[in-house]
């Protein structure tokens, strides 16, 4: 989604406006807490609205504005089927991206048994994000080719360029919830070249090829 | 020592594409990695969508319908015969393998499914169909050294995820303007034809090879104005088509050995199998 974190024109203009007058968010939406303080800037993704004096710059303003709580329904185009669904899928996300980068870490400093250790708190993290599933088809059709490459190493630790790949593709998964179905192929078939089976093997005994 | 060549038969492609993780599809990519050189035909991917591909997507339909992975097994169970690829008695291996793959939740068991854990299962196969479906065809011409014969005919379209959840595999049949574009060079080698069709066993009464027996026949004996090659019979052909266009110095690459060696060995020619 190229569009992340952009936000159009009267949509700005109505968000500066509310800062203004300190009255700012509606209490029922919710502010991007799993997007994390990298991008805005506060602790938890959160941060305190506070009155702009008159006579403050219009830079100042605009600076007030983009550390202002994001509304997610602002950022994503989710209904009200699937928020609660984006709203958990943000709040795992991270927690995923985390243990990968953890796994990664410790794998590089050689700790085979703690890298394996951080991507089995990624495979417990599947299912629940599974359960997302309503964000859409790509979202859910990466989550479940990863889930099915974690049962198919059948306890076989990743290696290093499987938890990069692995990684990369959840973090974008993040940033892109809601990823197409087709775009969310290319994101698997990299799971593929790294050696992960993304199939599960079961598919090739529903159907013969000869008759 | 001349390079080996195979000339790639649909099997192997569904086999290699289609079946990950299973020793068929170790068997059919290792089968491919003996040769120098492997040629697939057009016409094998032509045969590989209206197919195996078509009976995923209709597996993957019924999932959509059904929203239960255990309605939808029951259901391709109760397929009549002529739907033997569908293979039914492995149906509660399916759902014991399915429910491994949820075995992850505790609250999980190996007996028993709830009506929630059903229709999650039913996605999850959904999605991987799906997925299975659009990266194989991604990956059709990858697998071989070269793929040979474009048909004129034809339009390889991928198969494209509706709105609706459905796949559209159209086409499936070729578009011929006039007949099939392999017409005139079949009818160039009548004797090639003949001997194809005495090579299938009389006393056959299978219907594919009755069809087959028959349109070789109609080729050789009636004008071209009088039997065009129709998308039917053109299909019909099937084996005899990789037969007669395989390459002289090639093998017919094939799981359906059996059918294929008889054709193949008419025209001095020869078939193997992974």
């Amino acid at each position: 989604m190229s569009t992340l974190l952009q936000f159009p024109d009267d949509r700005t203009k109505a968000q500066g406006s509310a800062n203004s007058q300190t009255t700012a968010l509606s209490p029922k939406r919710t502010p991007l807490r799993a997007a994390g303080p990298a991008v805005l800037g506060g602790v938890g993704g959160t941060v305190a609205l506070s009155p702009i004096p008159s006579g403050v710059s219009y830079s100042s303003r605009c600076a007030a504005v983009a550390l202002a709580p994001i509304p997610i329904d602002l950022l994503y185009p989710a209904t009200d089927s699937n928020r609660r669904d984006l709203i958990e899928a943000l709040r795992l996300l991270p927690q995923a991206v985390s243990a990968l980068e953890n796994a990664r870490d410790a794998l590089a400093s050689g700790d085979v048994l703690q890298s394996d250790h951080h991507v089995h708190a990624v495979q417990v993290l599947l299912p629940g994000l599974f359960r997302c599933r309503t964000i859409g088809d790509g979202f859910a059709s990466i989550v479940n080719a990863l889930e099915i490459a974690f049962v198919n190493q059948r306890g076989e630790p990743l290696v290093g360029n499987q938890i990069v790949t692995a990684l990369r593709i959840l973090k974008d998964l993040r940033s892109h919830p809601f990823v197409p179905f087709d775009a969310a192929q290319q994101s698997i078939e990299e799971l593929e070249k790294v050696g992960l089976r993304v199939d599960p093997s079961i598919l090739g005994e529903f159907i013969d090829a000869a008759p | 020592m001349p390079p080996r060549r195979a000339y790639v038969e649909t099997t192997i492609i569904a086999d290699a594409l289609l079946k990950p993780g299973n020793p068929k599809c170790v068997a059919a990519r290792a089968a491919l990695k003996r040769y120098d050189e492997t040629l697939l035909p057009v016409y094998a991917i032509k045969e590989f969508k209206a197919g195996i591909m078509k009976h995923y997507a209709y597996f993957h339909e019924k999932l959509v319908q059904t929203k239960s992975l255990s309605r939808t097994v029951q259901v391709i169970a109760a397929l009549p015969d002529q739907f033997h690829r569908y293979k039914k008695n492995t149906s509660l291996e399916a759902l014991a393998a399915a429910i491994h793959l949820g075995a992850l939740r505790p609250s999980s068991g190996a007996t028993a499914v709830s009506a929630d854990e059903d229709r999650e299962l039913a996605d999850r196969y959904r999605l991987a169909i799906a997925s299975l479906l659009v990266r194989s065809w991604r990956k059709r011409r990858e697998l071989t050294t070269q793929t040979v014969q474009d048909l004129d005919c034809y339009t390889e379209s991928p198969p494209v995820l509706g709105t609706s959840g459905f796949f559209d595999l159209k086409p499936l049949n070729c578009d011929p303007k006039g007949e099939c574009s392999l017409a005139d060079a079949l009818r160039a080698r009548p004797e090639l034809l003949t001997k194809m069709a005495e090579a299938i066993p009389s006393s056959s009464l299978r219907q594919e090879d009755v069809k087959r027996r028959q349109v070789l026949r109609d080729l050789v004996r009636l004008k071209k104005h009088q039997y065009g090659l129709t998308p039917d019979r053109c299909r019909a052909l099937g084996d005899a088509i990789f037969a007669f266009f395989a390459p002289s110095d090639s093998v017919v690459l094939t799981t359906n050995w059996k059918d294929h060696q008889p054709l193949a060995n008419a025209l001095g020619k020869a078939a193997e199998k992974p």
